[in-house]
């Protein structure tokens, strides 16, 4: 039979503010219909079936054994601890009233079919009264809100992702607003894992501020009253519009101006959560005189600010300027008076304050009392439940004796409940399509297609006493999540008709820059790892799109993620070979003079020439070798449609000279690279903005003087292209740090009057040995000398710059006729990196030695010396031994023999 | 405010400009700076942030630019409208100065004098050697080293700032110094008592001056004669007297709040500036300096000096003579509204003034942040004072034009008012004890090209501020700038 069944995977979806109980969420009839023909696919029950009897919830009375309740486990239903103070009451009366009726997803039965009418209804107000005191009753606060966030919001809703699963218009929203409040909207939105456990509603990972235009969007019914009249709050405080920009003036300049955002200021003050430089603030409203008179206020602002009171200019203290004050006088009556003021700021420091003095008041900021503003005003809906405690003890014993329970509270199936096993496959009972009056079977939401499937399942329940295939179970959490709703896999899925204008993004990319990657073979593309960090952690390669990647709770995954990786067949392990030489390769293609990768890719953090394609830095993070192997040779069949050029095509070879030609040693080359990630050497020809703090070594090194915490008022950074860093005290004559990843923010020595004691940017930092590193030594159970190098005669002498403009920090001990140079060369592993420092000694009596580390733990290995879980250190040149002296740290020495010596200390962490 | 001050300039010195009568001067368009000395950008590319420390002129095309952010840039076609910016060093701690000397490019940095050189031509500079770094800092933000400069003996001369707050490695000795560094690269602390002094400039006949910034025991910026073991007002680093290599003597007690004359009497060793810039009307800020040595390339001040101001954006003009052995002198408006504060100024090899800026930290009018402008003489000649000297009993004026002989000769043309400051720890002084200083009589030299002014009232130890707004040139103009402040140490014996 081929009969039409509602896509049950929406149901579910739409689990966020319903869950499987007294859900309103529903988004109109437009969603898609699944044709389905049961029996007609492979002779297998569809998900959507499966799914459908786990969402109603059929185990739960009727309870089964085995691997089938494992597999038809039902969904739990909504908690409803707390469901008193997150739904009003009267939405609570209609819903218990009409539950049966045909809401897609929404699967509460109405289980008052055996009541007489007039029964009913008295039981139903009786369960009101229980349930809507459950956790506090319903909070009918009005709260602020300005029209601005309302468009916000829409956008929000409609770009990120929400509009794909929850496409319901205006009648939804109009249904939400009659539902519940503000605050618990916003609570589902910022943290739906937490608002309803048992949902299967993703987070969005939206801020506050988005969650709360979200909320007010999809409340804006609650902003009018029945006649359609906006509603409007008076409240303390001033209306405060926020604006970015390099503004020149706080008059003109903000006129027409468009804020970023709009809420409600305490007083007179900086906006929350302004940026440092280059904004602007407006603050309108009413300010109370107390007494009628002549009011001085002094306005205090960094740049410019202005004050207006009944349109009239007060204070004119506009243009760029420092924190200082300009006083206005005007003569007032006692009473309200409409008030602005505004501000804007350009660069350095930023100030805002109106203080006042007039009859009875001495000089004062102006207290936020003195404010009011009326600000559109959401109501929540309703009316306050006047609780009676007698029907609120009837309500509870309806409660359990009706069977809420058994869904709601995990609790015990009611009376008279048939195993699952012993259930007719007939359309009777909870499945009757037309109950008659007297039964006091459940009646479920149900379309007669809805009916058919779970039929047909019960008709074939055997096949589902073992565990589905792992391809089944991939297919069943997709259908569950909606995954199928953003991507396609295997043909099936992804964007329609009907949604696509719902995905944006960067239009350069073409539709690569907006619609949700396919997931045919993704368990094949994307290491484990990743997976679970895209599922779990929401984490997302693509910022040029504008729909998110929701971040899913562990339960609703089900491994999902181990699942693809095993039923695409994907193979994290099949690295090629490392070397130095493929770094350098890849760092050759990737670069300007190569394929010129940059062009459209990021890098590390760094943008691309143009088009902001997938960061390159991601790769090894990301990908499987495998797939990326066969990706760079042929990227239109991995990725139909995809704008990433096939660079090496046989019969084409651009780079001859390279790795011998051998595109495969090419493509192997260009992921050892990649593979290195944040310690990849940025590609040559990436263009970095040098006039931000940010300083990043792209194909010479950068050195950077500054004053350094833990060290001395004079020490020279050096950042290497390959993402290794140092820290050279000048003052102590002494290579005193190294660390990876980002170099150094240099906004504490290059912002305003500076000054500020610098600290590494990346991570991994280790500390050389403090003191000299070099001192003369007679006795082998000598202590290594105390006191500063300058003390101990050793003074800098200069820092040269080699070939690749490396430095070699000089130092010399005029005394003992020792000069010492001292370099750093960064070397990469398919580790990571690791560095050679070169020390180069000439001059000596043979009484000289090098102490190249120090740790309590230091240890002799095979080939060198480790601290374990920490640093590995091999030396070459002098010789090198263990110096151990009872309560001291064990020193790493190495004797250096008279005349000089070169000694090169690798040291891997 | 503005107008406020010219009131209250008005009732103290009891005068008004006198006005000409309508028709008795044709009066052209009134002529500003600008028509005298022209200002042209050195555009440099956008992602190049020059806050400049140090300037050097190399040749008839190059310039070398020390920025804050320890960078020195190579600057090829440097006259041209597009010159070639290449980076020749980094990793320098806040340059502040650079100078060529013996093929090597020396440069001060926070914590050591030294010299770099680009020995293999490459077009980078292959290091940095320490040439002496016998002084210490704490980790200051303030502690800056200005120059080097060479004097006519060998020795590079630096000045060191004190630092302000925070000294995190340490309090340091010789801070508020000026230091002067042998051919050999040691050091020897020569003066004490400088507060914040960021100009540094061996004059051509061999003396060293340096300019100082107002705030505490500094009553308002000032240039003066670094003259070895002289003490120069301010308190902080005078402990370091006392140590060995010091060769300047410890000046005793300094007392708080008195008149700077009478400071002079209490403290033999308190050098007195040669010209002290009143606060806000010669600017805010004193910084580099140099004197005129282009030949008369950038107009009629030969031998004078002109030093820049970090916050007005501008450059003043500073005319020095000897009285009674010491160097005193007056100081003139000269050129405002360069793109923001200056902290250094040098030849360029056409005889332009090249001003390297920096807005940071201090802010300053202008509307840029940093940058590098050229200031260049129009070849016309601005109706001017050119030169204040100190009279017995009065003072002798003379100017870049002949000068209308009746404008000169009235004595209403000119008001003049004297005033002091006093040495005290709290931020700058206000102009103290002023009064009024009469002008008896002007006798104009028959050219017009000068006038003596007979005064009564002349006060030794006071700045003598000068307005002459009511002279004419033959030609008719009014002067460019009609004031003048000369800093009367001493009145020069009959």
């Amino acid at each position: 039979m081929g009969v039409a069944v509602p896509r049950p995977s929406l149901l579910l979806l739409t689990a966020c503010l319903c869950a499987l109980c007294l859900g309103l969420l529903w988004f109109g009839g437009s969603g898609p219909q699944l044709a389905l023909a049961i029996g007609d696919r492979d002779d297998t029950i569809p998900v959507e079936v499966e799914n459908a009897v786990r969402a109603n919830g059929c185990l739960a009375c009727h309870r089964a054994e085995g691997i089938i309740a494992e597999r038809l486990a039902p969904v739990p239903a909504r908690s409803l601890h707390a469901i008193g103070k997150r739904l009003a009451p009267e939405y609570l009366r209609q819903f218990l009233s009409a539950s049966h009726e045909d809401r897609i997803g929404v699967t509460m039965p109405d289980l008052f079919g055996g009541f007489p009418p007039a029964e009913r209804t008295e039981v139903i107000e009786d369960l009101v009264h229980y349930l809507g005191t459950r956790g506090g009753l319903f909070d009918l606060t009005p709260i602020a809100a300005s029209p601005h966030e309302v468009d916000v919001g829409r956008e929000l809703f409609e770009t990120i992702g929400c509009k794909v699963c929850h496409d319901g218009g205006n009648d939804w929203r109009a249904q939400l607003a009659q539902k519940t409040n503000f605050r618990y909207v916003g609570e589902i939105l910022r943290h739906p894992e937490r608002a309803i456990p048992s949902g299967h509603m993703p987070s969005m990972g939206l801020t506050e501020d988005e969650a709360r235009s979200i909320s007010l969007f999809l409340l804006e019914d609650q902003s009018r009253d029945a006649a359609g009249q906006s509603l409007v709050l008076e409240v303390a405080g001033l209306r405060e519009s926020y604006f970015e920009g390099a503004f020149p003036d706080c008059g003109p300049a903000l006129e027409d101006a468009t804020p970023v955002r709009v809420g409600v200021g305490e007083r007179v003050g900086l906006p929350e959560g302004h940026r440092e430089d280059y904004f602007a603030v407006a603050l309108d409203g009413e300010i109370h005189i107390p007494a009628s008179g002549r009011w001085e206020f002094t306005l205090f602002s960094d740049d410019g600010s202005r004050l207006w009171i009944d349109e009239k200019e007060i204070v004119n203290h506009d243009g760029l300027h420092g924190p200082t004050i300009k006083i206005g006088a005007v003569e007032l009556a006692e009473g309200w008076h409409r008030v602005r003021v505004t501000m804007f700021e350009h660069g350095g420091g930023q100030e805002l304050k109106l203080h006042w003095s007039g009859p009875g008041t001495s000089l004062e900021e102006v207290p936020g009392s003195a404010f009011r503003v009326r600000t559109s005003a959401y109501q929540p809906p309703g009316e306050k439940l006047a609780v009676n405690r007698d029907r609120r003890a009837r309500g509870q014993s309806h409660y359990i004796q009706l069977g809420c329970a058994a869904c709601h509270d995990r609790g015990m199936a009611p009376d008279g409940a048939r195993s699952f096993a012993t259930l007719p496959a007939e359309p009777a009972g909870c499945l009757d399509p037309s109950p008659s009056g007297g039964s006091r079977a459940p009646r479920f939401p149900m379309s007669d297609v809805e009916i058919g499937g779970i039929l047909a399942l019960l008709e074939r329940r055997a096949e589902f006493e073992v565990l589905p295939t792992e391809e089944r179970a991939v297919n069943l959490v997709f259908d569950r999540l909606g995954c199928d709703g953003c991507h396609a896999r295997d043909g099936v899925g992804g964007p329609t008709d009907q949604t696509q204008h719902l995905f944006t993004g960067t239009a350069e990319l073409g539709d690569e820059g907006r619609l949700p990657p396919d997931l045919t073979g993704i368990g094949a593309k994307l290491k484990l790892s990743w997976l679970e960090r895209v599922l779990l952690e929401g984490a997302s390669v693509r910022p040029y799109m504008t729909t998110r990647m929701p971040i899913y709770a562990q339960n609703h995954i089900e491994g999902l993620a181990k699942r693809l990786h095993r039923v695409d067949g994907g193979n994290d392990h099949d690295v090629p070979p490392f070397s130095d030489e493929a770094v350098a390769a890849g760092r050759f293609l990737a670069g300007g003079e190569g394929f010129r990768c940059i062009d459209c890719h990021d890098f590390a953090g760094h943008r691309s020439l143009g088009e902001p394609a997938i960061d390159l830095a991601t790769v090894g993070e990301r990908l499987q070798p495998g797939w990326y192997r066969e990706y760079m040779l042929d990227p239109q069949s991995m990725r139909p449609g995809t704008r990433m050029p096939a660079f090496w095509t046989p019969g084409l070879d651009l780079f001859p000279d390279l790795l011998g030609g051998n595109g495969g040693a090419q493509i192997d080359a260009t992921w050892s690279y990649l593979a290195l990630g944040e310690s990849a050497p940025l590609p040559s020809g990436l263009v970095v903005d040098r006039r931000t703090y940010d300083l990043i070594p792209v194909d010479e090194p950068i050195l950077f003087g500054a004053f350094f915490e833990g060290l001395s008022g004079r020490v020279v950074c050096c950042g290497y292209p390959e993402r290794i860093s140092i820290a050279y005290d000048v003052e102590h004559t002494r290579l005193a740090k190294v660390w990876r990843g980002r170099f150094m923010n240099a906004r504490g020595t290059w912002e305003g009057r500076a000054g500020q004691l610098e600290t590494p940017e990346g991570s991994a930092a280790i500390d050389f040995p403090a003191g000299d590193a070099i001192a003369k030594i007679r006795r082998e159970s000598e202590k290594w000398p105390k006191g500063t190098s300058r003390e101990n005669g050793w003074r800098q002498r200069a820092i040269d710059r080699d070939s690749e403009r490396r430095p070699v920090f000089r130092r010399e001990h005029a005394e003992w006729g020792v000069t010492v140079e001292e370099s750093i060369t960064p070397r990469y592993s398919a580790e990571g990196s690791s560095i050679v420092r070169t020390v180069k000694v000439t001059g000596g009596d043979g009484s000289l030695m090098f102490r190249a580390w120090i740790d309590p733990e230091l240890v002799r290995t095979d080939d060198g010396f480790e601290v374990p879980h920490g640093p590995k250190i091999r030396i070459q040149g002098g010789e090198a031994g263990l110096h151990l002296v009872f309560g001291f740290p064990t020193e790493l020495r190495v004797a250096i023999p008279a005349g000089g010596a070169t000694i090169e200390v690798e040291v891997q962490w | 405010m503005v107008m406020a001050l010219l009131l209250s300039c008005a009732i103290l010195f009891g005068l008004g400009a006198p006005v000409p009568e309508a028709g008795a001067l044709a009066a052209p368009p009134a002529p500003v700076e600008a028509s005298y000395y022209r200002l042209v950008d050195l555009n440099a590319p956008e992602d190049v942030v020059l806050e400049v420390g140090g300037l050097l002129v190399e040749g008839d095309s190059v310039v070398y630019a020390a920025t804050r952010r320890g960078e020195i840039w190579k600057i090829d076609d440097a006259y041209s409208d597009a010159p070639l910016f290449s980076l020749w060093i980094d990793g320098l701690q806040e340059p502040l100065g650079l100078l060529a000397h013996e093929g090597w490019i020396y440069t001060a940095q926070r914590g050591e004098l030294s010299r770099l050189r680009d020995a293999d031509s490459d077009g980078r500079a292959d290091g940095v050697e320490t040439f002496c770094d016998d002084w210490r800092i704490s980790g200051n933000y303030h502690e800056y080293a200005f120059g080097p400069r060479l004097d006519h003996d060998g020795n590079f001369w630096v000045t060191l700032n004190r630092p302000f707050g925070d000294q995190p490695f340490g309090r340091a000795e010789f801070r508020g110094w000026a230091v002067r560094i042998t051919p050999s690269g040691k050091m020897e602390p020569v003066c004490s008592g400088l507060r914040s002094p960021c100009g540094v400039e061996v004059a051509p006949w061999g003396d060293v001056f340096y300019t100082d910034n107002q705030g505490e025991w500094c009553p308002t910026n000032k240039l003066s004669h670094l003259r070895p073991g002289s003490f120069y007002g301010h308190p902080m680093g005078i402990e370091s007297c006392r140590r060995e290599e010091s060769l300047a003597a410890h000046p005793g007690e300094i007392p708080d709040g008195l008149p700077i004359g009478e400071a002079a009497k209490k403290i033999p060793l308190l050098k007195l500036p040669a010209v002290w810039f009143p606060y806000d009307k010669m600017g805010k800020s004193a910084a580099g300096l140099v004197w005129d040595t282009t030949g008369g390339r950038f107009g009629p001040f030969g031998g004078q000096c002109f030093v820049a101001d970090q916050h007005d954006a501008s450059v003043m003009r500073v005319f020095l003579e000897k009285v009674g052995g010491e160097w005193q002198g007056a100081c003139f408006p000269f050129r405002e509204g360069f793109g923001c504060g200056i902290t250094r100024v040098a030849w360029g090899a056409d005889g332009s003034l090249i001003a390297g800026m920096t807005n940071r930290g201090w802010g300053s009018l202008g509307n840029r942040p940093f940058g590098i402008q050229r200031l260049e003489w129009t070849g016309e000649v601005p109706t001017e004072i050119a030169t204040m000297e100190a009279l017995p009993g009065g003072f002798r004026l003379t100017f870049t034009q002949p000068m209308d002989l009746a404008t000169l000769r009235s004595v209403k043309s000119y008001s003049l008012g004297s005033y002091t400051y006093r040495l005290h720890e709290p931020y700058g002084s206000p102009e103290i004890d002023r009064a009024n200083v009469i002008i008896t009589k002007a006798h104009p030299s028959a050219d017009g090209r000068s006038v003596d002014l007979s005064c009564l009232g002349q006060r030794a130890g006071y700045v003598h501020e000068l307005r002459a707004e009511g002279l004419r040139s033959e030609a008719g103009l009014p002067l460019l700038h009609p004031d003048a402040y000369y800093t009367l140490n001493a009145i020069p014996p009959q």
